[in-house]
């Protein structure tokens, strides 16, 4: 049975491509902020392109804060990208410090050197994540200038801007909720690969 | 490892993609979208959108949103009219996922800051269209006044600061004629920032792209006029490129 | 662009309105007519010798299998290109076409003299009329066009041809953009690309994208349109070249020659001097020329004039004068149509009717051309030779058309 997905619509960031990608891969979808229409779809998209705290305050004027907090507890399938997956971290520091939703333990920070992580690069799954474990190696589209810093125990990938330099985490999981830190719907085939295996998953180990 | 990137550009003139040629005359090519969609297909880096007639019209919003509508799974970048945050923003919004900056720069250098605050400095691209003066030295081309000077100081300033996260080099004169691009501009470029750089202008062959490609700071190559010459022109470069850091053809099976 | 922005070229015919895009430099000449000069300066022997070296790898040593692939028509340049492939070059090919359905009895003629005469092996794809149907009732209604199936199964079958019998050099002959607009040079040595064909062969809309646009097709009936998957394409190597990146491309003086040595015939026409290219299609200088009149403000008269002025056939003036004759349309022909479409002269002029369909129609309908003394002293007004039909079954008498497999060759 395909999974239905819906996509969070919190005002930030352009969702017409992650929309597309989805339908394209076979799975109904549409795009909402409406706590009844998200509550009928099996997995929740978050995306996110901009800033951390303009994002934080359109979710908490739209009251999807708790929503998305309860989801995760609930062990709804989550999956965050880009901006979408350090929101779900416990607080970033772009631009002052802001609370985040706190759904997986881990601070977002600057990158450092470089600046921006930008381009095309690698995955270097981590041991346990049999779901992501067919694109160890894979090369994906990235374009951020913050990183999620966090427990191990949630890392699932990381990619590397030269060797030898820093690790920057690539994707994280908690139970049903993963974030990726790259853009799946921009990867074109082995980044629509792995969005389709996640959905389909659910969300799942 | 980042990978280098081998982008496609399409430049737009009138609403019409073209083949444009020194930024002084153009051929026809056909619709904006039917050019975008095939560069995706083709699984290019990047795809590269310039529309070069704008002026102080703002962004071509429209043309952004109907590329956006083809659900590309491609990065997108848009360059055209971009003059203030609010422009920035609209683009951003509209479906472009990084921006190219050229005129402003020269008209309007404190705009960047704004811009940068808004969608970010990993969205912004400095253009610089370069070529040689009387006396050999690099100069920059404001094109919309159509003269050509030192490189400003709020320019300079802007690169060398880090307000944009990358530089597109772009080769006047050698554009859209297909005889490789002159490395002298990336060399001057190179001595003012530590930025990652783009080169575009003139570039057709393998043996063209692959001494750019070899330069430590360059990031990536931009082609145009040379990828509408024939089919598959993406994936045939890259089969000659294997010995550079590009990513891969065609890990998988395309969709 | 508004009209006032509109401009003509000042030696051929062509305005920048043209469908394809035209650019005119600072002569006010436009990029056609300056690509059309390269014609005169390049040196053609040289471009030949590219050519051999080009299909040199495609020599088949295997004699079980075929060089290249040439699509061909009862009509077009076909003749001649296959001469050059097969007499020229050397090669083997397997010649493909297209089945429109409504082929005129001249056009079966042809196709049967080029595969007997040049000695090939053909093959002929037949798409089912009911789907054919469907598909034009569509793209009438939404693209003003009744002939995008041809266009797209002969852009389309040489492809799928290509890959399924493993013969990667698809040959054709001029590259409509070259030789209209001048959209590239001939030094680009452009080759064939599905951008291309979906951009302004099939005008931004390919055998899917039908299926968006209307309910009542569905993907039974445009399957068989479809591009091939990219990545059986590029493993395959399939290329497609213009011979007209190699080879002086003049239509009249090649129709002329493989008339005196091939047997092609040719008949006078409706709307234009022209009476080799389109002998094939019954409705191409009725119908779909009045269509193109209406959607694009000039006809393929234009076409043919603009051509000829360049080859300095015709003079400007003459051409500009021989360019007002009055558009005619033929009304057994229009009746053979819209039976075969099963659309009544109502619905046609109503889906035409956001330009004055209807009434344009009855007034060609009952125009007298005169054209028989307008395009009859064709070469007193280029002092070329003339251009003479050589067949007087363009439409038989009781004015049918043919569909391929019912007893012709």
């Amino acid at each position: 049975m395909r999974r239905t997905v819906a996509i969070v619509d919190y005002g930030v960031g352009n969702h017409t491509s992650v929309l597309r990608c989805v339908r394209q891969l076979g799975f109904r979808a549409r795009v909402s902020h409406s706590a009844e229409q998200l509550d009928q779809a099996d997995v929740l998209v978050l995306p996110g392109v901009g800033a951390f705290p303009t994002a934080m305050q359109h979710l908490h004027s739209l009251d999807l804060v708790s929503y998305l907090q309860r989801a995760a507890q609930l062990g709804r399938p989550l999956i965050g990208i880009c901006l979408g997956m350090q929101l779900l971290a416990e607080s970033s520091t772009e631009l002052g410090f802001t609370p985040g939703l706190g759904v997986i333990p881990g601070v977002v920070e600057a990158i450092g050197e470089p600046h921006w992580h930008i381009g095309w690069n690698g995955l270097e799954v981590a041991e346990g994540r049999p779901l992501l474990q067919a694109s160890d190696g894979d090369v994906m589209y990235f374009n951020h200038s913050y990183v999620f810093r966090g427990p191990e125990a949630f890392v699932a990938a990381h990619s590397r801007v030269r060797e030898g330099s820093e690790p920057l985490v690539a994707a994280i999981q908690r139970g049903s909720v993963w974030g990726l830190q790259f853009h799946p719907e921009k990867s074109q085939g082995p980044g629509l690969e792995l969005l389709e295996r996640l959905i389909q998953a659910g969300g799942g180990h | 490892m980042l990978r280098k990137r081998l982008l496609g550009a399409v430049v737009v003139r009138q609403g019409s993609a073209v083949q444009s040629f020194g930024y002084r005359r153009w051929l026809p090519l056909g619709k904006p979208e039917c050019l975008v969609e095939n560069l995706d297909r083709w699984g290019a880096d990047g795809i590269v959108v310039l529309a070069i007639d704008r002026g102080d019209q703002g962004p071509d919003l429209k043309l952004i949103e109907r590329l956006g509508a083809l659900g590309l799974s491609t990065p997108l970048t848009y360059g055209g009219g971009l003059a203030t945050e609010e422009h920035a923003r609209a683009a951003v919004r509209a479906g472009a996922e990084r921006l190219v900056l050229d005129a402003v720069l020269s008209h309007n250098p404190q705009a960047v800051g704004a811009m940068a605050s808004s969608v970010g400095v990993q969205a912004l691209v400095a253009a610089l269209p370069l070529l040689h003066g009387a006396d050999g030295e690099v100069q920059h081309l404001q094109h919309l006044k159509g003269t050509h000077g030192a490189l400003a100081t709020p320019i300079r300033e802007l690169i060398a600061g880090e307000h944009v996260s990358e530089v597109l080099v772009i080769d006047v004169a050698s554009e859209g004629e297909g005889h490789g691009f002159n490395p002298a501009l990336l060399q001057a470029v190179e001595a003012e920032t530590a930025l990652p750089l783009l080169a575009f202008g003139g570039l057709a062959s393998t043996e063209q792209i692959r001494p750019l490609l070899s330069r430590s700071q360059l990031a990536g190559v931009v082609v145009g006029n040379a990828l509408n010459y024939r089919e598959h022109a993406i994936g045939q470069l890259k089969a000659a490129l294997t010995d550079q850091p590009l990513r891969l053809h065609r890990q998988r099976r395309s969709l | 662009m508004t009209i006032a922005s509109v401009q003509t070229c000042k030696r051929c015919l062509y305005t920048t309105n043209h469908p394809l895009g035209l650019v005119l430099d600072a002569e006010g000449i436009c990029s056609g007519c300056r690509v059309h000069e390269e014609k005169d300066s390049l040196d053609w022997a040289e471009r030949w010798q590219r050519l051999e070296q080009l299909v040199k790898p495609y020599r088949s040593r295997d004699s079980r299998n075929y060089d290249c692939i040439v699509p061909v028509s009862g009509a077009g340049d076909s003749f001649f290109i296959v001469h050059l492939v097969k007499e020229r070059l050397g090669l083997k090919p397997l010649l493909v076409t297209y089945n429109r359905y409504y082929n005129t009895p001249l056009g079966i003629r042809n196709l049967a003299q080029l595969r007997r005469h040049f000695d090939c092996d053909i093959l002929i794809q037949s798409v089912n009329p009911l789907s054919v149907k469907k598909i034009i009732r569509t793209t009438l209604r939404e693209l003003g066009s009744f002939h995008w199936p041809v266009l797209a199964g002969q852009s389309v079958f040489p492809v799928q041809t290509a890959v399924s019998h493993k013969v990667p050099l698809i040959i054709w002959g001029a590259h409509q953009g070259l030789e209209q607009v001048g959209m590239f040079s001939h030094l680009h040595e452009v080759e064939m690309t599905r951008r291309y064909r979906k951009d302004h062969d099939l005008m931004g809309h390919e055998a899917d994208d039908l299926l968006s646009i209307c309910d009542s097709l569905t993907e039974k009936d445009i399957w068989q349109y479809r591009y091939p998957d990219e990545h059986r394409l590029e493993s395959a190597g399939v290329r497609g070249i213009y011979l007209g990146n190699y080879v002086r491309w003049d239509p009249i003086a090649q129709h002329r020659l493989m008339t005196k040595t091939a047997g092609y015939q040719s008949s006078v026409l409706a709307n234009t001097f022209d009476v080799y290219d389109h002998v094939d299609d019954p409705y191409y200088m009725q119908i779909h020329d009045f269509i193109k009149r209406l959607k694009h403000g000039y006809g393929k008269l234009t076409d043919h004039l603009s051509r000829e002025i360049r080859h300095k056939r015709i003079s400007r003036e003459s051409a500009i004068r021989l360019s007002h004759h009055r558009p005619t349309l033929d009304a057994q022909i229009l009746r053979l149509f819209q039976t075969w479409i099963g659309i009544n002269l109502k619905s046609i002029g109503w889906i035409l009717d956001h330009k004055n369909g209807a009434a344009a129609i009855q007034q060609a309908l009952g125009s007298d051309s005169g054209e028989g003394s307008l395009f009859s002293s064709w070469n007193t007004v280029t002092c070329d030779e003339p251009l003479s039909s050589t067949s007087d079954i363009f439409l038989n008498d009781k004015v049918k058309t043919i569909v391929v497999g019912k007893g012709y060759p």
